[in-house]
């Protein structure tokens, strides 16, 4: 990848932060195209392979389906993962549990940042309570557009480092590799994205009953090669069953 | 039954108009976590938004301009896209505090303070718990192959659904004030209605799970070049990728059971794919 290829690649990153406006917000930025899945098309025109890009997104994007971001709470870092696994594994050739244990990594060791990156931006919010308490209003208004150079430079600069100087650290460690390491980061890799469908499990399953949906999923997908607009067909029918149930029960607490 | 509400309702002054709504909606959306840290967390957006119509709740008077902005720089903290409708009423009770009701900032700060608790947690259950891993989950079923199908499809639905929704609850947010946040979590029915978006979600992932996660046990009993025990297709022959079920089910015990970080599971899975392989148990 060449020099405007990875400068492009960081900008991007930078775009769909969790923390970036200038994408118009998090829902455009962070929430859709900043999804490894929507984040792997771009990186694809950018390097000119998205069926690549695409396929490795994917596995990417299978990891961190379940990340929930609240407040407060130092998570994995997708956005970086994102945008240095995917780059680095369409232009070294890496198949998907090689990007998906690429990704993993860097998602665990970026959170080293996460807490300086915080207490810098503790500079510009300051400067706005300053600017409050002094009647400057007009610039303190604009304190959270300027102030967010500070998230710019948290994500800007490690994923260029990365992506541009990494690609043939990467490349030349893939290519160096010898087979039985390959073989492990293979078995590794490749069921790694259950950890991403128990994090949203937890999220979704209030009773240990509520497993069944999932075993249904799974023995449509597995068992019947059902695809993924049947499987959410029967869902939505099993879906609306139970909400029928439940409305049942709230109007007979009414009722009584 | 809307009209006898509002002809039993005294009329109440506000200054806010569809120019200003839209304005602070923008802004809120763009800038809500622009300024992200731990101690005042998604503040600085409000004082930004409050700032911007700083001169149309107040006309050529900087000291109420500035309790107004002041007011706002405490700690906030909410899911910022569902919770959107706290700005929301937050904007309507300043509005009409500065067409002179009589709305106490103790109020204002109050309410803000008293709503974002429950709008972080219904708002992270229902959008990245919920909403999010569904749309993605079939828009990976589309793009399997390297097709770009998925990806639209995600673009196209999430934010089909998502600008609407959060424009109207930040609208109706600032028409209602207080009275549409209690409505909305007041009302039994969000919950049934998580409990079935739940049921979509769990058989989605189900079917990602099984087409996705791979795992290939490699054990074979071989004697005199004829294959007599295949573990893995004998396995799969009980049922099929019963490995991969298994070893979900396991994962979702460790981490929701016994309350194992992603983290530690992960390191897990490394030091079953070392053993595993070494002792010829897991194949890649």
């Amino acid at each position: 990848m060449n020099l405007l290829q990875a400068l492009l690649i960081s900008l991007l990153g930078y775009l769909t932060y969790i923390h970036t406006p200038f994408l118009g917000g998090g829902l455009i930025g962070w929430y859709c195209i900043g999804r490894p899945l929507v984040s792997a098309f771009f990186i694809g025109l950018i390097l000119n392979n998205v069926p690549k890009a695409i396929e490795l997104g994917l596995y990417v994007q299978l990891i961190f389906i379940g990340l929930v971001t609240p407040g407060g709470s130092i998570t994995p870092d997708m956005n970086l993962a994102t945008y240095v696994a995917i780059p680095i594994g369409v232009v070294t050739n890496m198949d998907s549990a090689a990007c998906t244990t690429l990704a993993v990594t860097v998602s665990s060791v970026a959170n080293i940042m996460a807490t300086p990156c915080y207490a810098a931006t503790l500079v510009p919010v300051n400067i706005q309570k300053k600017l409050v308490a002094e009647g400057k209003l007009a610039e303190a208004t604009e304190v959270p557009v300027w102030g967010n150079v500070v998230k710019f430079l948290f994500r800007f600069i490690p994923t260029f480092v990365c992506v541009y100087w990494g690609q043939s650290v990467i490349g030349a460690l893939v290519d160096k590799s010898p087979a039985w390491l390959i073989n492990i980061m293979t078995i590794f890799g490749n069921p790694l994205c259950l950890v991403g469908f128990a994090i949203l499990m937890k999220l979704m399953i209030k009773k240990t009953s509520d497993l069944i949906y999932f075993t249904v999923g799974f023995a449509l997908c597995g068992a019947m090669g059902a695809d993924m607009v049947t499987v959410l067909v029967f869902g939505m029918c099993l879906a609306l069953i139970e909400f029928k149930i439940g409305r049942a029960a709230a109007g007979k607490k009414v009722g009584a | 039954m809307t009209e006898a509400k509002v002809a039993n309702k005294p009329e109440v002054k506000t200054k806010l108009t569809k120019a200003m709504i839209r304005k602070c909606y923008i802004n809120w959306m763009m800038y809500n976590l622009a300024l992200y840290q731990p101690e005042t967390m998604q503040a600085p957006a409000l004082v930004r938004m409050f700032g911007l119509i700083r001169e149309d709740l107040y006309p050529g008077d900087p000291a109420k301009q500035q309790e107004l902005m002041a007011r706002h720089l405490p700690f906030f903290n909410t899911e910022p896209f569902l919770g959107c409708i706290i700005p929301g009423i937050t904007l309507g009770m300043e509005a009409q505090k500065a067409a002179g009701e009589d709305v106490d900032p103790e109020m204002i700060v109050a309410i803000k303070s008293a709503l974002m608790g429950p709008f972080a947690g219904v708002g992270d259950a229902l959008l990245p718990g919920t909403l999010i891993p569904i749309l993605l989950a079939i828009a990976c079923g589309l793009s399997q192959n390297g097709s770009v199908a998925g990806v639209f499809f995600y673009i196209i639905v999430f934010l089909g659904i998502m600008i609407p929704v959060t424009w109207l609850l930040f609208n109706k947010g600032c028409q209602m004030g207080a009275e549409a946040a209690e409505k909305l979590m007041g009302s039994d029915i969000k919950d049934d209605i998580i409990n079935a978006l739940n049921v979509v979600g769990l058989c989605v992932v189900g079917c990602v799970a099984c087409a996705y996660a791979r795992i290939q046990i490699g054990f074979t009993y071989v004697k005199d070049g004829v294959t007599l025990v295949d573990l893995n297709a004998l396995l799969n022959g009980v049922w099929p990728h019963l490995v991969v079920y298994l070893a979900a089910l396991g994962t979702y015990f460790l981490m929701a059971k016994k309350n194992w970080s992603a983290t530690k599971v992960i390191l897990l899975y490394l030091v079953i794919a070392i053993v595993g392989y070494f002792t010829g148990i897991l194949a890649a």
